[in-house]
């Protein structure tokens, strides 16, 4: 996989959500980022990543409408 | 301690799992038997779990699937925002966010952290739905909800017990937000009360095991249940399975709201993909995560082997894809209190729906489909008290391979009960008329769907009433499966005092929606009618055995008319019980072999 783990650091005042590029899981805390080509996906973990590659775009293409938050 | 030796002996690993499910269930017995509300101690709309550190379930109960699926991601996704070091003993933590995983605004979670000789072993929790909670209709089910802030009060992730004390300041908040203080006292002080039972259980099994040893039992209890439900979905054929269905209206416009759903499955994983769903609805019908993934996972379990321990392991195998924005996980600030009654259902149908084709006797025909949701309140005459309460009626459900549907339950989303007929003439103002299963209202079938039901509730005087509701299932009807029928739909109905005949809301109170709308007001006299829908047909009625429609005819759930014109089979009275007629039977069935259309039951 070609991401690495970050951690989101919010204000205590922040209510926001952050939600996977993929499944649409909130992201709590860890987000495991991927940058490729000039896009930046923000995932809940690796087997995301994984059915993203495997199953998202070979099914619906990186044109299609997605779940990028 | 315990002379036990090796975790993952199969005994050792079975007496261990079952400890852990009691565990949970006491819990459940704890707060039905101590919370104040109609919906914990009658209808059972809570569920309880018991979580190791890592946020992995260990354990749950068998209550409700609604909250079962979402409980999985709450607790985890809360222990992850706040950090295990955050947590101290004596902490009880509460939220309803519906964007945080939680199911939809009424219902809330808390969650208490497990310490054993200092250190923190795991967490106890429960999701339940409290009854009244705010908002801009008594009953917190606000059907014309266009934002979540008017679906009542909102509680992001916060501790309402610190170190065993109250938080005063939270408390005061909440209980001058809801309609009903008292009530949410009582209701809270159940939740939290299961959490101590829970925490005095575990201590002892603690006790008897030591921590590494339950440690190591959980771990492998996990991979167990992951393993088992690996073999199960590898069972199944290899393939992508789709299906649609439709929410009528939701609430705020008439717009009808598309879910759509393609099962994945390969190998031993299984892809639900939501993402060809509609985008978000302005109205209330939008799921959360929490519900779509409830929903996944409750239709899975329906075929797959229902003796599988129902911890985090048996989860890992489903992959859920749910695009944010999207009607299957409502972005803030949208609204979602019927994602929970209402779109869980249908979600379960659609995926027993897409999974016909692949292991057609394990499915079901769709069931009624809506929680029938009743809400109403007002000064009770007797008490001079505000009063609120959240009903909810059992339709039917769907035919299957091997039987036909159950008549009168709650939707699979809810394994609730219904409330007895004493319980609410004893409670509220109102007077039962009857109560009865409602003939020919299950869709025909070799195995015919389950019957709905009527309720006709009258107000008794001096009372006035503020209703609410959210019903589904008014237009479009429960369906059928490999030629089975179609079910009746649903209806909310009001006869005004004075009036001969029962007629809708929208008629009468002119809201936009028949089925959902909130604060119409009623009074001594007035007469409403619930009528739950019925279970869809599985298989052609024609190859029904005669026995049984006789059966069903003698006993009114069906007429003698849908036995001819459905099933084609032709009874008469003799000294006043039902006789087939053999030969005008044979004749009306091959009559009816060649007819392709088949109709619908009403």
């Amino acid at each position: 996989m070609a991401g690495h783990w970050e951690q989101r650091n919010t204000d205590w005042w922040d209510t926001t959500v952050l939600n996977c590029s993929l499944c649409g899981q909130m992201i709590p805390r860890d987000i495991w980022v991927v940058e490729a080509a000039s896009e930046t996906r923000l995932f809940c973990g690796p087997d995301c990543e994984r059915l993203y590659l495997e199953y998202w775009l070979p099914k619906y293409g990186a044109s299609q409408r997605d779940a990028s938050p | 301690m315990t002379s036990a030796t090796d975790p993952t002996d199969l005994t050792t690993l079975s007496v261990i799992h079952n400890h852990l499910v009691n565990i949970c269930r006491e819990m459940g017995t704890a707060m039905m038997r101590t919370a104040y509300s109609p919906i914990f101690n009658e209808g059972l709309d809570f569920s309880c779990v018991l979580f190791n550190r890592d946020g992995e379930m260990i354990a749950q109960a068998e209550f409700c699937p609604a909250q079962l699926g979402a409980i999985l991601y709450t607790v985890k996704w809360s222990i992850a925002e706040l950090g295990l070091d955050s947590f101290e003993e004596g902490d009880v933590v509460i939220h309803n966010d519906p964007y945080r995983g939680g199911c939809h605004m009424p219902e809330h979670m808390v969650l208490k952290p497990i310490f054993y000789e200092g250190e923190l072993f795991g967490f106890a929790a429960n999701i339940g739905h409290v009854a009244e909670i705010g908002g801009m209709a008594p009953g917190s089910f606000a059907a014309t909800a266009t934002d979540v802030f008017q679906e009542g009060l909102r509680l992001p992730l916060v501790k309402i017990m610190r170190r065993g004390e109250y938080v005063h300041d939270l408390w005061k908040l909440v209980l001058a937000n809801h309609r009903t203080p008292r009530n949410t006292w009582g209701d809270f002080h159940a939740m939290i009360g299961s959490l101590h039972i829970a925490e005095r259980r575990v201590h002892r099994l603690l006790d008897k095991y030591g921590v590494a040893f339950i440690n190591a039992a959980c771990r492998e209890l996990m991979n167990h249940a992951e393993r088992w439900m690996r073999e199960e979905i590898r069972r199944m054929p290899d393939g992508e399975y789709a299906f649609e269905d439709v929410m009528e209206d939701d609430g705020a416009t008439e717009n009808p709201t598309h879910f759509r759903v393609t099962m994945v499955i390969r190998g031993d994983e299984i892809i639900a993909d939501w993402s060809r769903s509609d985008p978000q609805a302005r109205g209330i019908v939008n799921a959360t995560f929490g519900v779509t993934a409830s929903a996944t996972y409750n239709a899975i379990f329906h075929v797959t082997d229902k003796n599988i321990p129902h911890n985090s392991g048996c989860y890992r195998p489903i992959k859920i894809i749910a695009p944010p924005g999207t009607c299957v996980n409502v972005r803030y600030p949208g609204p979602s209190v019927a994602g929970n009654t209402e779109s869980h259902p249908r979600m379960v149908d659609l995926i027993l729906g897409a999974l016909a084709e692949a292991v057609p006797e394990r499915v079901a025909a769709a069931e009624g489909g809506t929680s029938c949701n009743f809400l109403f309140g007002g000064v009770h005459p007797d008490t001079n008290q505000y009063y609120v309460n959240y009903h909810f009626e059992g339709g039917g459900w769907g035919g299957r391979a091997f039987a036909d549907g159950n008549s009168a339950l709650i939707v699979p989303n809810g394994n609730c009960r219904n409330t007895p007929v004493e319980v609410f003439e004893t409670r509220y103002p109102f007077l039962t008329q009857w109560y009865r299963l409602v003939q020919d209202s299950c869709g025909p079938g070799t195995h015919r769907g389950g019957l709905g039901t009527q309720r006709v509730i009258e107000v008794l005087p001096p009372a006035e009433i503020t209703v609410s509701a959210v019903f589904e299932r008014m237009k479009v009807s429960p369906w059928g499966l490999f030629g089975g029928g179609c079910a009746n739909n649903s209806a909310i109905l009001i006869k005004k005092r004075g009036d001969t005949t029962f007629r809708t809301f929208k008629e009468v109170y002119h809201t936009t929606s028949p089925a959902k709308f909130v604060n119409c007001v009623v009074s001594a006299g007035d007469q409403i009618l619930l009528e739950a829908p019925g279970g869809g047909g599985y298989g052609d009625p024609t190859q029904r055995s005669t026995e049984a429609v006789l059966r069903d005819i003698t006993q009114g759930f069906i007429s003698a008319d849908a036995g001819r014109e459905l099933y084609g089979v032709v009874t008469r009275r003799v000294d006043g019980r039902h006789e087939v007629d053999v030969d005008a039977t044979a004749a009306q069935r091959a009559k009816m072999s060649s007819t392709a259309a088949l109709p619908a039951a009403r």
